[in-house]
């Protein structure tokens, strides 16, 4: 077999390999992409193709004016909310990997911090809407129990978006966990035994050893798991329905959702999911940048 | 292990196989929308989807009326597809692009500009639209026509009015629900206890809360005890700057919020049900829900109008379902026929289908002039103090009104009040903010 | 890693962490025996007053558990399947073939990533309810009464192929070693035959992997599902079939329903994986992600 031919015939298998995969990504991907950023120019109710009418930057101009609600409070909530369950599930994630990988039953405990994240958001919102309950909830009755007085969580605006998030950030402590636990058995056991040697205590040995090494881990979780929390609303769509009171836990995906499904507002849902978009481009650009300078090969 | 893992993927595998042959098979065509959609010819048996929010209970209470009809007409055929209410929009919204558009459909007349600007509505052959101007209430009519075309048959037209605590009241010295705005406030405060946790243990008065509707609607029922409406007559512009307007935010802004005379945390609907809050503002339906929650406690609940700013006018706002037909549907013919049966003939205690239904289902009564004259309902008033409050307020109620994009100026609205409430904004900032929103949606 | 003395502190703190880890699915668990008149109580207790079955006998009732539980199970078991195929199959190409276009291809799936999901739900929407010739469509689409919502293969499609599946999939390739494959293409193997009986087996730790992560994902998945509902109740799910429950008119009525759904839910699951987590958390751990 000549060297030419055994490159062509892998160019002919890889793409047959990847067929499925491109086939499906061009109708359920690049295809409702395009009609997606079509329709954020123009004003259609969703029924008939015919009753599409072309508005150009109308519905961008709308979202952007002041008097509108999406760029503030909704798009700041949706950062507020992402950057609030990423640090409460990286920080508790991190902690737990790096103790728990060092006590007896591992598996045990690893299990109980992961069911969270094996459960339907539905259930997840549900429990945790019983438990914010201002006069029978769980909550209160810790409070009360450590004299405080009792709140209402989801009630009050400077309480309702927090709330939310801790829920979500205790949601996603699993999912981090396991892959910083990976990062952690991936680190070479001598460096430890270094580390040992000189004489270097727990917290040092992780700010020198396990952190830098384990910075590839992070990147990967901080990035997927910022990505998932703009995205998403499930969450709040189960425990305040609407994004209520007012808009204060309202996120852009909710908005999103209600003006596409409910009120038959196709055009202006399209324009504020590429918003949205955009902005998750930038950040993601932002972060891969700030680690790429701090010398991590990235996964090309 | 390795080795079991491959058996269980392998499993995994065919079980797949297994599903998604399946799967493919359901996408032959065989539902009934189909089947609908094929009998072109008049002998052939047609069936018609209906669309409702009557889920549980309430479909109970539903279907014997159905079957009845089903048994009766062979040629025409209903099948119930019931959601819950919260689901109901969306799902004609999704139905209608999916192009599965139910043939007949229970609507919030709240939606009918938005639905009707979207060609989902049938206007009603001149026979029915006649005989619906005749025999319900005017605010009914309005309510379930667009641009003065009716599109349906009014069904529960409910209007609002205060539910108290007899008890809790006469603990506090009172002999009778307030009469003012004023005294509202007053006596609210007088019976309001805290337990010192911070959460009240008794609540005077406090608004219901969830959605738009549950704070939007008491607002307009307020305003209209202050006379006024939430847009102008011709629904071209919003009236949020009137005096009925800033006197029904001032006294929103007194109940909740920073100069609030009570935690707007508290849950004001378990509460009620429980005997733990005085007074709240809700339609009359939920006499029904509260007789099934709290049993024989419900002796302690009354009803009374709303009080007004001067103690003398009455008011409030009437809100009204209807039976529509659906513009995509290809049997308006027969869709019409069945409503004409459901909603005007006779069948029982001298009541229509929709009479008897409304009477059993929520214990509600049917707002058709033939039902009203009927002994059934007559007897119903004389023995139910709280329904006749609710029945009296029918005659005095505004419609709520419903321009194209109603559903979104509720919302609006609802926002803003609970921004107030919330203290992120100052009455007139709220009600400002809320003119100038509604003010951009009518513009569309 | 080498054990020391016993880290007390990590002790403590950890077991306190899984409190409040697994104390939520309690209260869950207890509060779904509650009576509604419970739930109007003003101060919380854990315990019901009694455990009431009936709950459960009434979730069932109205619940259609049946169905809910038959398309759950198809959805997700298809769609798992689905992306297990074409996830390994792309990742062969883009770690063990050469060609022009394969760099190209791989960033633009890893791209794909960073497109929120929900921008797809409404083109989407409109694509599954108008998809040419199926549920009563004409070739453009149109005059249906449904299109692919009339079959669960609107749940199924959509979600067919995962950028993370792929990328999972490709990380693990890349460790493994090229000789293997090399010796069998001097046998003259096709690279489907290397592909099936090589790639394949060894990649199987990778493919439970992710076959559980994308297990837990579809079984768990709402938002599309309850569009898709609002289409065609038929093709309820569990989550969207329990939050049904509720009654927006009015809550309480329906509380305790909604608790015990929410239980029968989500205790499958968790049980289950209980039962599988080892193989999961090896297969995360060796999966090159790290």
């Amino acid at each position: 077999m000549t060297k030419h031919s055994y490159a062509n015939k892998q160019w002919l298998s890889g793409y047959l390999f990847l067929s499925p995969a491109l086939l499906f990504y061009a109708l359920f991907l690049v295809f409702p992409f395009c009609f997606s950023l079509f329709l954020s120019f123009t004003e259609w109710g969703g029924f008939d193709l015919a009753t599409i009418r072309w508005v150009g930057l109308a519905n961008y101009r709308q979202l952007f004016s002041a008097e509108s609600a999406f760029l503030h409070p909704i798009l700041t909530n949706t950062f507020t909310f992402a950057f609030g369950t990423v640090a409460i599930s990286f920080v508790c994630s991190l902690a737990v990997a790096y103790m728990i990988a060092r006590l007896r039953w591992e598996g045990l405990w690893r299990t109980l911090y992961f069911l969270p994240s094996v459960t339907t958001v539905v259930a997840i919102g549900n429990i945790w809407l019983y438990m914010y309950s201002p006069t029978n909830g769980l909550v209160n009755k810790a409070l009360e129990l450590l004299g405080l007085s009792k709140q209402s969580f989801l009630h009050d605006p400077d309480l309702a978006l927090g709330s939310i998030i801790v829920v979500g950030g205790w949601l996603g402590i699993g999912s981090s966990m396991l892959i910083l636990t990976a990062g952690l058995k991936a680190i070479p056991e001598d460096y430890y035994e270094a580390a040992e040697l000189e004489g270097a205590g727990l917290w040092k040995t992780f700010v020198f050893i396990t952190f830098p090494l384990l910075r590839p881990s992070v990147m990967f979780v901080l990035i997927t798991s910022f990505i998932g929390g703009l995205q998403s609303f499930t969450l709040t769509m189960v425990m305040t329905g609407t994004g209520g009171p007012g808009n204060a836990t309202n996120v852009a995906g909710l908005e999103m959702y209600n003006q596409a499904f409910s009120f038959g507002n196709w055009g202006i849902a399209s324009a504020m999911a590429f918003i949205l978009f955009a902005c998750i481009f930038i950040m993601t650009m932002i972060q891969m940048a700030l680690f790429r300078r701090g010398g991590v090969e990235s996964y090309e | 292990m390795k080795k079991r893992m491959a058996l269980t993927l392998l499993a995994l595998l065919t079980i797949v196989m297994a599903a998604c042959s399946s799967s493919g098979g359901a996408d032959s065509p065989g539902t009934d929308s189909g089947e609908s959609g094929s009998g072109k010819t008049a002998q052939k048996p047609v069936t018609l989807t209906l669309l409702s929010h009557y889920v549980g209970q309430n479909e109970v209470a539903f279907k014997p009326y159905i079957d009845q009809w089903n048994s009766e007409n062979p040629d025409i055929q209903i099948k119930l597809t019931p959601v819950d209410f919260g689901e109901l929009l969306r799902t004609i919204m999704t139905k209608q692009t999916a192009g599965q558009a139910p043939d007949l459909m229970h609507i919030y007349t709240l939606w009918g500009g938005q639905l009707a600007k979207n060609n989902v509505l049938a206007f009603a052959p001149d026979d029915v639209a006649a005989d619906i101007e005749a025999n319900y209430p005017a605010s009914a009519v309005a309510a379930s026509s667009i641009d003065g075309r009716v599109y349906g048959y009014p069904t529960e037209v409910q209007a609002y009015g205060l539910f108290y605590n007899k008890k809790l009241l006469q603990e506090a010295g009172y002999g009778g629900p307030p009469k003012t705005w004023d005294e509202l406030i007053e006596m609210a405060q007088h019976i309001e206890r805290d337990d010192g946790s911070g959460m009240p243990s008794v609540q005077g008065f406090g608004f219901l809360r969830g959605y738009a509707g549950k704070v939007v609607q008491p607002f307009m029922a307020l305003m209209a005890t202050a006379g006024g409406t939430l847009l102008t007559d011709d629904m071209s512009a919003a009236a949020l700057d009137t005096e009925a307007a800033k006197r029904t935010i001032d006294l929103y802004a007194k109940v909740y919020g920073k100069d609030g005379i009570t935690d707007i945390g508290f849950p004001t609907q378990q509460a009620f049900g429980s005997g733990k809050a005085a007074m709240t503002i809700e339609a009359g339906w939920w006499a029904g829900s509260l007789k099934t929650l709290m049993k024989d406690g419900y002796a302690d609940i009354g009803a009374a109008p709303l009080p007004s700013p001067d103690g003398l006018t009455q008011g409030s706002l009437a809100y009204t379902w209807a039976w529509s037909v659906n513009a995509k549907s290809k049997h308006q013919e027969e869709a019409w026929k069945f409503l004409k049966w459901f909603n005007t003939q006779k069948v029982k205690n001298d009541m229509t289908p929709q009479g008897n239904f409304l009477l059993e289902g929520f214990n509600v009564i049917s707002t058709r002039a033939s039902d009203m004259e009927s002994e059934t309902i007559k007897r119903k008033l004389e023995e139910d103090p709280v329904t006749k409050v609710f029945a009296d307020a029918l005659q005095y109620a505004r419609p709520e009104q419903n321009p194209a994009a109603a559903a979104e100026i509720q919302d609006a609205l609802f926002k803003q009040i609970e921004n107030m409430w919330a203290d992120k904004a100052t009455k007139e900032e709220a009600l400002a903010a809320a003119q100038k929103e509604i003010q951009a949606k009518l513009g569309k | 890693m080498r054990r020391r003395k016993t880290p007390w502190v990590s002790y403590l703190i950890i077991a306190a962490g899984s409190v409040m880890m697994i104390f939520p699915f309690l209260d869950m668990i207890f509060s779904s025996f509650k009576g509604a008149d419970e739930y109007n109580r003003m101060s919380y207790s854990l315990l019901p007053d009694s455990f009431r079955w009936d709950n459960y006998r009434q979730a069932i009732e109205s619940l259609q558990l049946g169905l809910l539980f038959r398309n759950s199970l198809a959805r997700t078991v298809a769609v798992t399947a689905l992306v297990l195929i074409t996830s390994s199959m792309a990742a062969y190409a883009l770690a063990k073939l050469r060609f022009r276009g394969r760099g190209f291809v791989f960033q633009f799936i890893v791209s794909t990533m960073m497109i929120p999901g929900f921008l797809f739900f409404i083109p989407n929407f409109y694509l599954v309810t108008h998809f040419p010739l199926v549920g009563g469509n004409d070739l453009l689409g149109n005059n249906g009464y449904g299109g692919l919502a009339t079959s669960m293969l609107s749940l199924i499609l959509p979600f067919s192929v995962s950028a993370f599946g792929i990328f999972l999939m490709r990380q693990f390739m890349m460790t493994i070693n090229d000789a293997y494959i090399e010796a069998a293409r001097i046998d003259g193997a096709s690279e489907f035959r290397i592909f099936f009986t090589l790639i394949l087996p060894m990649a199987l730790p990778a493919l439970a992997t992710l076959a559980i992560f994308e297990f837990i994902g579809q079984w768990n998945e709402f938002i599309w599902a309850l569009i898709i509902y609002s289409v065609n109740p038929e093709l309820a799910t569990l989550p969207v079939g329990v939050q049904m429950l509720k009654d927006h008119l009015d809550p309480s009525l329906t509380q305790p329903l909604l608790m015990a759904g929410l239980v029968m839910t989500t205790m499958p699951v968790l049980i289950v994986f209980i039962f599988l987590q080892k193989y999961y958390v090896r297969g995360m751990m060796n999966s090159g992600l790290k």
